[in-house]
């Protein structure tokens, strides 16, 4: 083996190490992205190299600008690298209070956008409250910070045994007023 | 003067009694537990510190045999211990249209509807309510007892029984 030669294998493997151990980093940094440090968090799931996390049984608390607690949690949240501040929901429920009133409100899927607080829920979406008053509707979006609620979606309210039906719905907490858009059905029951 | 002065006097105040007994008890005991449906085409609003709903664009309230069409209408309530609702007021604004089974009202810009006494107060410059037998006409205010079949016309008023 001549010198010339002997210096070129010399160069082809160092070549080879660095590009070896750069592949090492690179799967370690990979690796390191992943790891949560909560107990409930698992990490992501192979098949699919976009999911940055999914999350079994989480719970998201905050406060609403009249520091009033909120709560939403589901059975499995997903949230992908590039939003990394949007968890998509299964069955979530979620917890809003409206003056006086709190609202529980379910469905088979959502999004809940951390950072701006808004969630949406769709798929046999059901609110009701501690008075008897319940909703039902296919899409319902919540606004925690500002405790608006709102959909554009038929919904259908009950209490006690009167009814209404409208083709959407808003609900303010600063006025304490419920307003069902479009054309709409009240069926007051005379309870007297 | 003192005569034009007389004349409105006149008309200032007419009773118009229709009469019709058989159809009032009939409405009283439909009235009793009798719900009442509001439909509105541009949605419904429900004050709940102002114990009232609003409906709005092509508003109708109806009861049992009495309907009450307008623009906007408002149904104040009364709420008890248990949350059950009792609707005690109604106010109907811009082209109202009052009917039931003997009579209408039409040409009112202002309504209110007192649920328990049975009783409307229309205000309005073009009011005119028929009957089978009986038209009555005011450019000012009616009133109108359900229950006693009584309607009162205040203001340039005229009362017509039909042939």
């Amino acid at each position: 083996m001549t010198y010339s030669k002997f210096i070129k294998t010399v160069k082809f493997f160092f070549l080879g190490i660095s590009i070896v151990m750069l592949a090492l980093i690179v799967i370690n940094n990979r690796q390191n992205q992943v790891k949560i440090p909560e107990s409930k968090f698992t990490s992501s799931q192979r098949f699919d190299s976009s999911v940055s996390q999914v999350l079994i049984e989480p719970v998201f608390v905050g406060l609403n600008n009249k520091e009033k607690p909120f709560k939403v949690s589901a059975s499995k949240a997903t949230r992908y690298k590039e939003t990394s501040d949007i968890f998509y929901l299964e069955n979530p429920i979620g917890e809003i209070t409206f003056g006086k009133e709190k609202y529980f409100l379910s469905g088979k899927n959502g999004v809940y956008e951390k950072n701006i607080q808004k969630l949406k829920i769709n798929g046999n979406v059901e609110f009701k409250n501690l008075n008897d008053l319940s909703f039902s509707t296919t899409e319902v979006f919540f606004d925690f910070k500002d405790q608006v609620l709102f959909g554009d979606k038929k919904v259908k309210g009950i209490k006690n045994n009167s009814t209404i039906v409208s083709q959407g719905i808003k609900i303010f907490n600063k006025e304490n007023k419920i307003i069902f858009t479009g054309k709409t059905k009240l069926l007051l029951a005379n309870e007297k | 003067m003192k005569n034009n002065n007389k004349k409105f006097i006149v008309l200032l105040f007419l009773i118009v009694n229709f009469n019709f007994t058989a159809a009032q008890q009939v409405i009283t005991s439909s009235k009793e537990n009798e719900p009442i449906e509001i439909n509105a085409d541009s949605g419904i609003e429900w004050h709940k510190n102002e114990k009232k709903y609003v409906a709005i664009g092509n508003a109708k309230a109806i009861s049992g045999g009495l309907s009450l069409e307008s623009d906007k209408i408002e149904a104040f309530y009364d709420e008890s211990d248990d949350s059950s609702m009792d609707i005690k007021k109604v106010i109907a604004k811009k082209n109202v249209i009052i009917s039931d089974k003997k009579m209408m009202i039409k040409g009112g810009k202002f309504a209110e509807y007192d649920v328990k006494k049975d009783y409307f107060k229309v205000n309005g410059k073009n009011l005119i309510l028929t009957s089978e037998l009986n038209t009555l006409k005011s450019n000012n205010k009616m009133e109108y007892w359900r229950t006693k079949g009584v309607a009162v016309a205040t203001g340039r008023a005229e009362a017509q029984k039909k042939k």
